[in-house]
């Protein structure tokens, strides 16, 4: 039995038929992270104990009826920075590698009352990637390689919850972003990454970097998969929940003709593959609507964004980095990093704080316009295992949608739309207003849809 | 605007301080490159222009609300 490339949507239809039981899919899945996985550094603890119990649990319900949902039976990873009661929880760095969190981070709990099964901790880079580091090799797992090409990298800082997904170990991931950890790696593994509206799912259990920006979501094979599991996850209990949203339907496809706003001059800026695979994904988006080239509000997102990150880091790891235990971190850059940030004054992180809310009420007026605003995902393919990343990040600076995503908080969907450089995936990112949520993911859906999207397959 | 070396050794003198520990030179070299593009990007904020009633963001989407 070999499901590698099969849909949450289209598992759960084998389990209810029979074909498959969520045994067989939780020990394939158990088989492949421990083989595949660990050749990706995709890894940090298999929960197989845990995961073998649920699985059963799934199985004996659904034999009597009990159907929690399109997730019941459905094996999961999740980043290894949403703490696990029982498991190890250390956050990609080598000073925690066995420290156990004794509670379970709220959607650990919701992925559980769904019915899905627990199989991974997936690695990640180290703190979320705060502490600056600049190459691959920034967590105490190994480098996190794509399942494109394991000479890649996998993107962070949410790795092996995009490898382990890529490779076929799981058909779903959570990962978490801050500036870039969801759809670096869904880009870079040929996935369907969602990052939702900022304060939609709730972070209670997860590691803080930025208390502002953080943002946990799916990485999936597909747009519709990637509703269904914000279906569970933005559908909390309230008690100790801090997320303000109680709603989320499972969409379907977005229907009629819709409005997008392309940002302009993204062409020029990215690799030639990336800009010729966008341009042909927006002839697939005309198919379906219109197009008009806009470009951001005239703010420094960049500035704010880096600003608000070293300030809200630095006093959520200020332990820490008082602490002797930064010595201990992988990549040497990173031992040194944060410290920078305690000397930012109140008030310029302020300042950043005042401009950004201006920068909000700026960009919505601009998304009041459009049904969403495209762009490509990431200017370049997954880069080299061994490559320093100013040679990337730092040589691709043009506009895109990263900094001012994340700083406003908009959701945001990632979808693979072709092969660039070395073979390797290329992405579109579709973003809209705030809590249009179910919106984006349906108009993922639709994309997919028109594009005759069949996941593994990008061309 | 540049951060004068005075004020970036001032600035480790601090974090030393804050540290209760030493830093290596090696250690220093880093940190005062950061320092240095701190200051760039702070003073670029500064250019920004703002006025009294300018609030910080809240946490939560200040101008949307879930279903609206």
């Amino acid at each position: 039995m070999h499901h590698p490339q099969h849909t949450i949507a289209s598992l759960g239809r084998m389990i209810r038929s029979g074909t498959v039981s969520p045994t067989e899919l939780t020990e394939e899945a158990l088989s492949r992270l421990e083989t595949t996985g660990r050749h990706l550094n995709a890894v940090a603890t298999l929960t197989a104990d845990l995961a073998r119990a649920q699985a059963r649990q799934a199985e004996e319900e659904l034999a009597h009826s009990v159907d929690r949902g399109p997730l019941h039976g459905i094996p999961y990873g999740a980043k290894d920075l949403l703490s696990t009661k029982g498991v190890p929880t250390a956050w990609g760095m080598a000073p925690f590698a066995e420290r156990v969190i004794e509670s379970d981070a709220r959607v650990v709990l919701q992925l559980r009352e769904a019915g899905a099964v627990l199989t991974s901790k997936l690695a990640m880079v180290e703190g979320a990637g705060g502490f600056g580091y600049m190459q691959p090799d920034a967590t105490f797992t190994g480098p996190g390689k794509s399942a494109c090409n394991s000479d890649a990298w996998a993107g962070g800082s949410s790795s092996g919850s995009g490898s382990a997904v890529g490779a076929g170990c799981l058909p779903f991931a959570i990962g978490t972003e801050t500036w870039g950890s969801i759809h670096i790696p869904a880009a870079f593994n040929g996935l369907t990454g969602f990052r939702p509206t900022y304060g939609v799912v709730s972070k209670e259990g997860a590691m803080a970097l930025s208390w502002t920006m953080d943002k946990i979501g799916p990485l999936c094979l597909t747009a519709e998969d990637c509703g269904l599991v914000m279906a569970a996850l933005a559908a909390a209990p309230e008690q100790g929940h801090r997320s303000s949203m109680r709603w989320f339907e499972p969409p379907t496809p977005a229907s009629g003709s819709l409005r997008f706003a392309v940002l302009d001059g993204v062409e020029e800026t990215v690799q030639s593959e990336v800009a010729a695979n966008f341009d042909r994904s927006l002839r697939v988006l005309a198919g379906f609507g219109t197009l008009e080239r806009v470009t951001l509000p005239a703010f420094p997102w960049f500035d704010i964004a880096r600003t608000v990150i070293q300030c809200e880091g630095a006093a959520a790891f200020e332990d820490f980095l008082r602490s002797d235990l930064r010595h201990q971190l992988t990549a040497p850059e990173d031992r040194t990093g944060l410290l920078d940030g305690l000397m930012i004054p109140a008030v310029d992180y302020l300042r950043a704080m005042r401009i950004r809310q201006l920068g909000m009420r700026a960009m919505d007026d601009l998304l009041s316009r459009f049904d969403a605003i495209v762009a490509p995902a990431t200017a370049f393919v997954a880069p080299p295992l061994t490559d320093r990343f100013d040679q990337w990040f730092g040589a691709f600076t043009g506009p895109s949608l990263g900094a001012v995503g994340n700083l406003c908080g908009l959701p945001s969907i990632s979808l693979p739309n072709g092969l660039g450089e070395r073979g390797l995936p290329t992405s579109l990112e579709i973003m809209g207003r705030a809590w249009d949520d179910e919106r984006i993911v349906a108009i993922g859906m639709r994309y997919q849809q028109e594009a005759g999207w069949v996941p593994g397959r990008f061309d | 605007m540049t951060k004068s070396t005075s004020e970036i050794t001032a600035q480790l003198d601090q974090i030393q301080v804050q540290l209760a520990s030493s830093l290596t030179a090696q250690e220093r070299r880093e940190i005062a490159e950061r320092l240095a593009v701190n200051a760039e990007r702070v003073a670029r904020l500064r250019q920004f222009p703002l006025e009294n009633g300018d609030e910080p963001a809240p946490g939560f989407h200040p101008f949307r609300q879930a279903g609206s």
